[in-house]
């Protein structure tokens, strides 16, 4: 009551008298005056359930003169009441009720909240009366931002179809007041074709553009420029294609490493630091270790990738004494050699032009191991690369109906690499056949479907759906033991990734299958399915499966396998939204604790999934522990997690616990080949990259990284088989994943330009009054800077506008009109 | 003749090439291969129209090129000269070895097999290993012959199997079987064959088996074992009721540590043990009385060997009792005040030595780094030059006569005892008593570094890890300390 004017307080206790005084009055004029009061003073009062609220009974009796004379708190409290109003009369009278005196109320509320800084409590009032539309008629220049960005995150707790709602109406708001690159994040968000078409086209001016054209490349989602619904004018083209195809990664990532003095190749050893242990693995072996070896492949793909150069491979003095550049390859052992050639395609990633020609020769090698890496190398390159000219698909396309499995494998995932996210059409006809052919062999057909997952993934592509879903009731019964039956299904599964109620036909198809993977295809698009919504009913359901104790003899373990998919599941759901992912974490401490072998050795990769290049204190913790569990598997899993988790931070707390782990295991060559690995993936591209799906302020998830970063984790299920058995190169699949995690300011030609940057640790400011600080402990930097997982960069000074209202990846700047040399001095 | 002209890409190089758009494909690879020296069968191209690299028979009208060529736009090409070529020798992996050879191959040179467990027999296992680390004990056992060739029973027989499995240690390259070592052992002392329950060997007192081998290289080889393990020892034995005392000449093999509640270190250990009060018959009071000992070294050997005396013979649970208790002991270990005047008079002169070496080498440390830093100083001037020779002089005043007899070399040098022990192995027990649990060794090794021998298994470890066998919980705590004397 502290708005209310004093006079009025003290007739609080008289609010019956005055009620009853209002029943007898006769008078009309005064009779709508007192209901004024008597509406104000019932404020206080609790309202009984079932009735209508008083306040608001005696508000609609009243005057109706201007809402706002009585002060904020009242339109507050008005709002909430005819929210509770709305739902009483929706459950008596159903969808028929009339709610025409309250949607006037609503009329009149919504514009004074809007001009009075309350932007939330207008959406949150028009969410309760599910009229959303009228907010678009009271938004302007001043109020757009805040009322967006809460529209933006309320859509994360909001159920289907009402989340799909809010982020249009949050699309339409941009669109009205021309933010094109906000619009394209919302629409991304939506991940809706048309209305990432639609937002591309109304955006005229040539500069946001091509911020836009970066946008989509970060984002993994290219659209077609030369024909169909986004066309753009000839003269333009070949800049924004160039933008589009993500072409000049490779320059500005070398760039950012020129400027961050990290050129320098690096050897395994120089990451391992074995000198910093107290105890030595002996030195001066005699005879190569293959594994050591591989891992130290590995490695070098990993740390040095994207530089184009480093000791082992590339370069023309051998580093470890051997004779020639080539004999590196040679020091590993049969298919290991197939992931020795294949990094070569990590280091040279993105090269298109400078690349592709180093890899070219490994083609013709009479070893067909080494074929099948060179074609994985060519995959790599132009992962998440375009180039006009194709040659991924050229290279690829001969070897992937080839004699030799190996190499058909090569072909196959090189093409899934290359493709990842295009939709392109020839890589499914391409593609489908192979599947459709029962004589080959049940690898090669889980790496096609896969490759057809990653290359369509999230887009239901029909010819797909119906091609897997066929080879999977045709394949004969023994095929069905065979680890690669779940890749099969994972690959049917990518296809559905986050398109959510529309797997439900597949989904009935997949419960007449044979019951061995019957229910592991059904958890399995469930999951991918639902990545990424958020949905606490999946998250629930999944829960409840991983809690069941299932009992099966030795030979069935089968059984157990869709528990797994269901730990992952919970990551995958959860991960759209920070509360939900906390909360899965906290699911898994139970799991940890109470479940069954199945459901251990996947909490650790479903940690990875969670925290891709984020290496939280509690989760390395935890993993730390779990890398250490008496059960191989989960510790090998949590080994693998560690290096995921830590992914291209250089984390040196990581680091310390890494090589702990290697003097811990050093008699254990899997356990140690994995942690190898991790230390590899904590210093990936020397700490310039990350693995992390989300981009954009955490606001948006890439479903190509996530498709690279899932299929990883499916394949750490079963390492036996994948990893540390003939197909490690699948650890390829997480540069699917890769990006550097840099911001990089360019001018409006497309040319680096240097300004200061105040990088900090990004701060909520939904809902906040006024103009918040959005960082907090911040330090100013020249860009391009590296930016770690949770910050957030703003421009030091106003000389430049970013057309863009997110820093991060390429940002071009506009010089600011208004900015006058002589303010900096 | 329709033709057009294109930039063809290849590597970092661009041809512009005039194709004739009535040819095939085929026409056009041949141009590209004799433009870039590529064999034909390895030319490439791509960006195409409809995405598909150029084939023999491909259509060049339907290929786009006129269009690609007015945009200004470039094929691409591939193809490589060059050839990966596997060595001439195909590299060998620890992997395609067998099983059991795999941890010698990677290990290299540092490889030290371990000796395979035949059931609880650790314990002699530990004892090998920790003998072994002497290296005056393995060329003394490597040198020594017996008449019969070592065949029969007894200790010619027990030494001869110590040989061999030394020598079958030297050459393996995975762990050893000392099938004949304990067969023999077994044969001279029952009690090591002895079966539990089940047929398995029954554990064995370490220390039993260390004395058992003990005494039968002294048997054999006496004034090499001398050298090697015997302490000297005089025994003063004062009888406090009569005035008598009696001294007593002795050899032993090892130096024992009594452990009681106030023994935290080994030398208050040996304090103990040294100092023993037996009741003796006196001669004078015609009946046995007590003695009050006091033992001394009179000589101190190559490998000092002591013995921590954790168990103990419980009467009322019929068992070797263990005192888990913590004793210390260090890396270096000072003999000096457990020996006899006449041996420390012996001893003084070398620990002169030694600590006077410590101390010139402590000063020319303090002289370079002094010297390091005034250069840095003063680097231009040349005045240092002509300073050297005063300042020698000066040193040469302090101490005149030590310098002089130094330019000559030494016949002593490295002969000379000190008194002081250097650990180089500890054999440790893991467990409640003496008749159970689990021994390891740790031996240290010529570089400086440990490795502990667990059975087969050889884990490397540090000297702190071996510090922390002081005992005082259930981690392995050590029993039997080899030290080797450090001589000047």
């Amino acid at each position: 009551m502290t708005s209310v004017p004093k006079p009025l307080k003290f007739l609080r206790p008289h609010l019956q008298t005055l009620k009853d005084v209002y029943e007898k009055m006769k008078d009309k004029e005064n009779k709508f005056l007192l209901a004024d009061i008597v509406s104000l003073l019932a404020m206080t009062n609790a309202n009984v359930s079932g009735e209508v609220p008083e306040s608001l009974k005696y508000r609609l009796l009243g005057s109706k003169e201007d809402i706002g004379n009585w002060g904020h708190e009242y339109v507050r409290n008005l709002a909430a009441e005819i929210g509770t109003e709305y739902h009483r009369r929706m459950e008596q009278d159903g969808e028929g009720a009339s709610m025409n005196d309250l949607m006037d109320l609503v009329y009149e509320i919504v514009p004074f909240h809007m001009q009075h800084n309350a932007e939330p409590e207008a959406v949150d009032l028009l969410l309760e009366v599910e009229r959303l539309d009228v907010l678009l008629n009271h938004v302007n220049d001043t109020n757009y931002a805040r009322t967006c960005l809460y529209l933006f995150s309320c859509a994360n707790y909001l159920p289907e179809p009402e989340d799909a709602t809010v982020l249009k109406m949050a699309h339409s708001i941009f669109i009205k007041v021309g933010k094109m690159p906000d619009a394209m994040r919302v629409a991304l968000k939506l991940c809706e074709q048309t209305i990432i078409e639609e937002t591309f086209n109304a955006c005229t001016d040539l500069g946001i553009k091509k911020q836009l054209c970066y946008m989509l490349a970060r984002h993994g989602h290219p659209l077609k420029l030369d024909e169909g619904p986004c066309e753009v004018p000839e003269e333009n083209l070949d800049t924004l294609q160039n933008i589009m195809s993500n072409s000049d990664l490779t320059k500005n990532y070398l760039t950012l490493a020129r400027d961050l003095d990290v050129m320098e190749p690096k050897l395994p050893e120089d990451i391992y630091k074995s000198h910093l242990m107290d105890v030595r693995a002996p030195s001066g072996a005699a005879v190569d270790s293959a594994r050591a070896n591989l891992a130290s492949t590995f490695v070098n793909a990993f740390v040095n990738a994207g530089f184009g150069q480093d000791k082992l491979l590339t370069s023309s003095e051998p580093a470890d004494g051997s004779s020639s550049n080539v004999s590196w390859i040679f020091k590993n052992k049969d298919h290991g050699k197939t992931s020795a050639a294949a990094s070569l395609g990590s280091i040279l990633l993105w090269d298109v032009d400078g690349g592709l020609p180093q890899v070219d020769a490994y083609l013709y090698s009479e070893d067909p191991y080494i074929v099948a890496g060179g074609l994985l190398a060519v995959g790599l390159i132009n992962t998440n690369v375009r180039n006009e000219c194709d040659p991924a698909y050229g290279l690829l396309y001969e070897s992937v109906t080839k004699e030799n499995a190996s190499v058909r494998i090569g072909a196959i995932m090189g093409l899934g690499l290359a493709y990842a996210g295009t939709q392109k059409e020839e890589v499914s006809e391409l593609l489908t056949e192979v599947i459709h052919d029962d004589t080959a062999p049940l690898e090669v057909v889980a790496f096609a479907a896969l490759s057809l997952g990653l290359v369509f993934c999230g887009t239901c592509h029909e010819d797909c759906v119906s091609t897997i879903v066929q080879t999977l009731m045709l394949r004969p019964e023994k095929d069905h033991e065979n680890t690669f039956m779940h890749f099969l299904c994972l690959g049917l599964g990518l296809l559905f990734l986050q398109r959510q109620a529309e797997v439900e036909a597949t989904l009935e198809v997949a419960k007449t299958l044979p019951p061995r993977i019957s229910e592991y295809l059904q958890t399995v698009l469930d999951v991918c399915a639902y990545a990424g919504s958020g949905n606490v009913l999946k998250v629930q359901s999944l829960l409840a499966k991983c809690g069941e104790h299932p009992e099966f003899e030795e030979d069935d373990e089968w059984i157990a396998d869709p528990q797994s998919v269901a730990v992952l599941g919970v990551a995958l759901v959860a991960m759209g939204e920070e509360l939900g992912s906390d909360m899965a974490v906290r699911a898994y401490d139970h799991l940890i604790q109470y479940g069954d072998a199945a459901v251990k050795k996947a909490v650790p990769l479903a940690f990875a999934l969670l925290h891709a290049s984020n290496p939280k204190l509690d989760i390395t913790d935890l993993l730390g522990r779990l890398s250490h569990d008496s059960n191989e598997e989960v510790a090998q899993a949590a080994c693998l997690a560690l290096g995921v988790v830590g992914a291209g931070t250089n984390n040196a707390r990581l680091a310390s616990q890494l090589r702990q782990l290697s003097s811990y295991y050093y008699k254990e060559p899997s356990c140690l080949f994995l942690v190898r690995v991790a230390q590899g993936l904590v210093h990936m591209g020397k700490g310039l990259l990350t693995l992390s799906t989300s981009h954009s302020d955490k606001a948006l998830h890439s479903n190509v990284a996530l498709a690279g970063l899932i299929i990883t984790a499916f394949a750490g299920l079963d390492m036996k088989h994948t990893i540390l058995g003939k197909h490690h190169y699948m650890l390829y699949y997480l540069f699917v994943a890769a990006q550097p995690r840099m911001l990089m300011t360019v001018d409006e030609q497309g040319d680096p330009l240097q300004v200061s940057v105040r990088v900090g640790q990004a701060v909520d400011v939904v809902g906040q009054a006024g103009r918040p600080k959005t960082i907090t402990g911040f330090q100013t930097h020249n860009t391009p800077v590296l930016l770690a997982v949770g910050d957030r960069a703003e421009l030091a000074s106003e000389k430049y506008i970013p057309l863009t209202p997110v820093l991060e990846g390429v940002v071009i700047l506009k010089k600011n009109p208004g900015w006058v040399e002589d303010m900096e001095k | 003749m329709p033709s057009t002209r294109i930039a063809v890409k290849w590597g970092a190089k661009t041809y512009d090439v005039d194709v004739d758009l009535d040819g095939t494909g085929a026409a056009l690879r041949a141009t590209l291969a004799s433009l870039t020296g590529v064999p034909v069968d390895r030319v490439k191209v791509t960006g195409l129209r409809g995405g598909r690299p150029l084939a023999d028979d491909t259509d060049l009208r339907t290929c786009g090129l006129e269009d690609l060529a007015r945009r200004n736009k470039r094929l691409m090409m591939f193809g490589s000269t060059a050839t990966i070529e596997a060595p001439a020798t195909a590299v060998k992996f620890v992997e395609d070895l067998p099983e059991r050879e795999r941890d010698a191959a990677a290990a290299g040179d540092e490889f030290r097999p371990g000796m395979v467990n035949l059931g609880n027999t650790c314990y002699a296992n530990s004892v090998l290993q920790c003998l072994r680390a002497c290296a005056g004990l393995r060329e003394t056992v490597a040198g020594w012959t017996a008449e019969d060739g070592g065949r029969g029973r007894g200790t010619a027989a027990l030494t001869s199997a110590l040989r061999d499995v030394f020598g079958d240690v030297e050459r393996a390259r995975e762990a050893v079987m000392p099938v004949r070592f304990l067969n023999v052992l077994r044969q001279m002392h029952p009690q090591f064959a002895q079966h539990g329950p089940g047929g398995v060997p029954m554990q064995q007192d370490a220390e039993e088996c260390w004395s058992a081998v003990m005494h039968a290289l002294s048997t054999e080889t006496p004034d090499e074992m001398k050298r090697l393990f015997g302490i000297g020892m005089r025994r003063e034995l004062k009888c406090s009721e009569s005035g008598e005392t009696r001294n007593e000449e002795s050899i032993e093999y090892s130096l024992k540590c009594n452990i009681t509640i106030e023994v935290n270190h080994v030398t208050e250990g040996f304090r103990i043990a040294l100092n023993d009060t037996r009741e003796l018959r006196s001669e004078a009071l015609g009946r046995d009385a007590v003695f009050e000992g006091a033992s001394k070294i009179s000589s101190l050997p190559e490998y000092l060997t002591t013995q921590l005396v954790r168990f103990f013979y419980k009467a009322d649970i019929r068992a070797k009792a263990k005192i888990l208790r913590a004793v210390t002991f260090p890396i270096t270990l000072d003999a000096y005040e457990f020996c006899t005047d006449e041996l420390k008079a012996e001893l003084d002169p070398a620990r002169k030595l030694k600590l006077k070496r410590e101390d010139d080498a402590a000063t020319q440390r303090m002289n370079e780094k002094k010297a390091a830093l005034e250069g840095a100083k003063e680097e231009s001037s040349d005045t240092a030059m002509g300073d050297a020779p005063a300042s020698s002089a000066a040193t040469s005043d302090v101490a005149p006569v030590s310098t002089a007899p130094e330019p000559e070399v030494d016949p002593l040098e490295g002969t000379r005892l000190t008194g002081f022990y250097d650990l180089i192995a500890v054999l440790t027990h893991k467990g409640r008593s003496a008749d159970s649990g689990h021994y390891v060794s740790w031996v240290k090794h010529d570089n400086g570094s440990w490795t502990q021998f667990d059975d087969e298994k050889q884990i490397p470890t540090t000297e702190e890890e071996v510090l922390k066998l002081k005992g005082g919980g259930d981690h392995h705590m050590s029993y039997i300390l080899c030290y080797k004397a450090r001589k000047i």
